[in-house]
């Protein structure tokens, strides 16, 4: 039996999630440190997403 | 681009790697990363190991010339594997409780011992294993991938998703997880499941970390990557054998609630005297042996018996029925070398065709014809539970098999009686005469034998040549 369908070059492959990611490093050994660096980067796209948006709403 | 006119729908997802099935062969495609790929699964010795665990199903590699035709624009350098077919695909919505843990243990020990080899496995889809019987066989050569070192465990959320939340879902909340996972292919999120734990489960450690917690991290930081996160992910090997270790024992200790169900075992101790009972089991037998099929579907199959009958007789055989808690049962009965695949499916709803473009997952008619389809026990069910008019019933079966036992019940029966008990009797066209006349629509009747000591009547029959 012959199955027919255009294939389709679909995009990437299976999403590991950012909280996948994250438990892994945090079983890994890396722990505290990870949660710490976490919240530091966090804190700092905070911060970078603020410009951005002044200089958008200050284009005429 | 890959181009082609035969690929398996259930196979586009990777653009490197397809699968197309023609005859009596699976082929299986693999080009640029993937071909390198394959290659290593190969000289590293972890593919005829698999095989020779029979985790994997033997393969052979396939030359130039022996490329099936109607393939179009694989390169010269693609390498191309071809196995045997399964004898019969089936689903993770469709696995009682006990074939989908044994399926995320199998998954578990192949990472396991890919990571052994130096390679892993790129995603923990349960689509990537299959059933001989009851057990497990992991079909998705493709997914075999060179560890690269320090990059984690790409699977693992999808690994949580497909197998380790539904299992939790029946185990620790006790919902059957069947449904949920025919409507969400991708499976559960730990967000979801962490709605419905009940507190005491979600301070298990492991329950917490890999439901909770990582449904906490997941919806303060997702959606954002590393560069955003100010973090650079790496996870080395041994964590990774570690965690795979914490999750086998995880999935390892969980249990299905067992509860009894209404049908477990009223019809099975009730209905039949010892005499009826060998009456039925040796009218069942002469008709398979005799037919000799190749697939037999026992629908409404309850716990078992005449499908283990019918496994003696044919290459294979698929026991399906709507209650998940007699599936469960009957999977208890079966040794891993006999060849019944138990199913949980409601007959009324069967299994849909599913998927990108409605092909990637074949319905269960998609998926036939039985050689030989047992309804035993069955048509008054449909008939009266189900509303359904017998000639519908007949079409149908004609329909999936080519041909069967069909046992009719008729209203003497304490079982009708029990099924129209708080039910106005609207069934006029019920009868032996009508029965029959709506079976040889789609049927010739080759046999009949009226059970002793019982009014049912059982009915071999084979489809009209006519019938597609």
């Amino acid at each position: 039996m012959h199955l027919y369908v255009d294939a389709v070059s679909v995009l990437a492959y299976v999403d590991p999630t950012t909280g996948g990611i994250l438990i892994q490093m945090l079983l890994g050994g890396s722990g505290v440190m990870i949660l710490v660096r976490l919240l530091r980067g966090r804190v700092r796209a905070l911060f970078r997403r603020q410009p951005r948006v002044e200089n958008e709403e200050s284009r005429p | 681009m890959l181009r082609s006119s035969a690929t398996d729908p259930g196979s586009l997802r990777d653009p490197h790697s397809a699968v197309v099935v023609q005859g009596r062969f699976v082929y299986r495609f693999f080009r640029g990363p993937a071909s390198a790929d394959i290659a290593a699964a190969r000289s590293s010795g972890l593919l005829d190991r698999l095989v020779e665990r029979r985790a994997v199903l033997p393969y052979e590699l396939v030359s130039h010339d022996e490329r099936p035709s109607g393939w179009l624009g694989l390169e010269a350098d693609a390498v191309v594997l071809r196995q045997p077919r399964l004898a019969f695909i089936s689903y993770p919505y469709e696995w009682p409780f006990g074939l989908l843990k044994r399926a995320a243990l199998f998954h578990l020990d192949i990472l396991r011992t890919a990571l052994e080899a130096g390679l892993i496995l790129k995603d923990s889809s349960a689509y990537n294993v299959q059933f001989e019987g009851t057990r497990p066989v992991f079909i998705d050569l493709g997914s075999f991938a060179r560890l690269e070192p320090g990059i984690p465990w790409r699977g693992y959320a999808q690994f949580c998703a497909m197998f380790l939340n539904p299992l939790l879902l029946q185990a620790a909340v006790g919902l059957p997880f069947q449904s949920w996972l025919r409507s969400s292919l991708e499976g559960i999120t730990p967000d979801e499941l962490a709605r419905l734990l009940p507190l005491r489960q979600k301070l298990r450690p492991s329950i917490f970390t890999n439901v909770v917690l990582q449904s906490q991290l997941q919806r303060r930081f997702g959606g954002l990557d590393p560069d955003e996160l100010a973090i650079r992910p790496r996870v080395e090997l041994p964590a990774i054998l570690r965690q795979v270790e914490r999750l086998r024992g995880l999935v390892e200790s969980l249990r299905a609630p067992a509860s009894t169900s209404t049908w477990s075992g009223y019809e099975d101790n009730t209905s039949y005297s010892a005499a009826a009972r060998t009456a039925k089991a040796g009218f069942v037998e002469r008709v398979v042996t005799e037919l000799e099929p190749d697939i037999v579907w026992d629908l409404g199959c309850n716990r078992g018996e005449y499908a283990l009958i019918a496994a003696k007789h044919s290459r294979a055989v698929v026991a399906i029925d709507g209650d998940p808690k007699v599936v469960e049962l009957m999977l208890s009965r079966l040794s891993p070398e006999t060849r019944v695949l138990p199913l949980v499916m409601d007959l009324r709803n069967p299994s849909p065709e599913q998927g990108w473009g409605q092909r990637e997952r074949h319905g269960l008619k998609e998926r036939g014809k039985a050689d030989v389809v047992l309804a035993l026990a069955l048509v008054h069910h449909l008939r009266f539970g189900a509303n359904v008019p017998l000639g519908a019933i007949s079409a149908w079966l004609a329909g999936i098999a080519r041909a069967g036992v069909v046992e009719f019940v008729p209203r003497s029966d304490p079982m009708v009686r029990r099924l129209l008990a708080w039910r106005e009797d609207v069934f006029d066209d019920y009868d032996e005469e009508t029965f029959e006349t709506e079976l040889r629509r789609h049927f010739v009747i080759t046999a009949t034998e009226s059970l002793p000591e019982s009014t049912r009547k059982l009915y071999s029959v084979r489809a009209n040549a006519d019938a597609a």
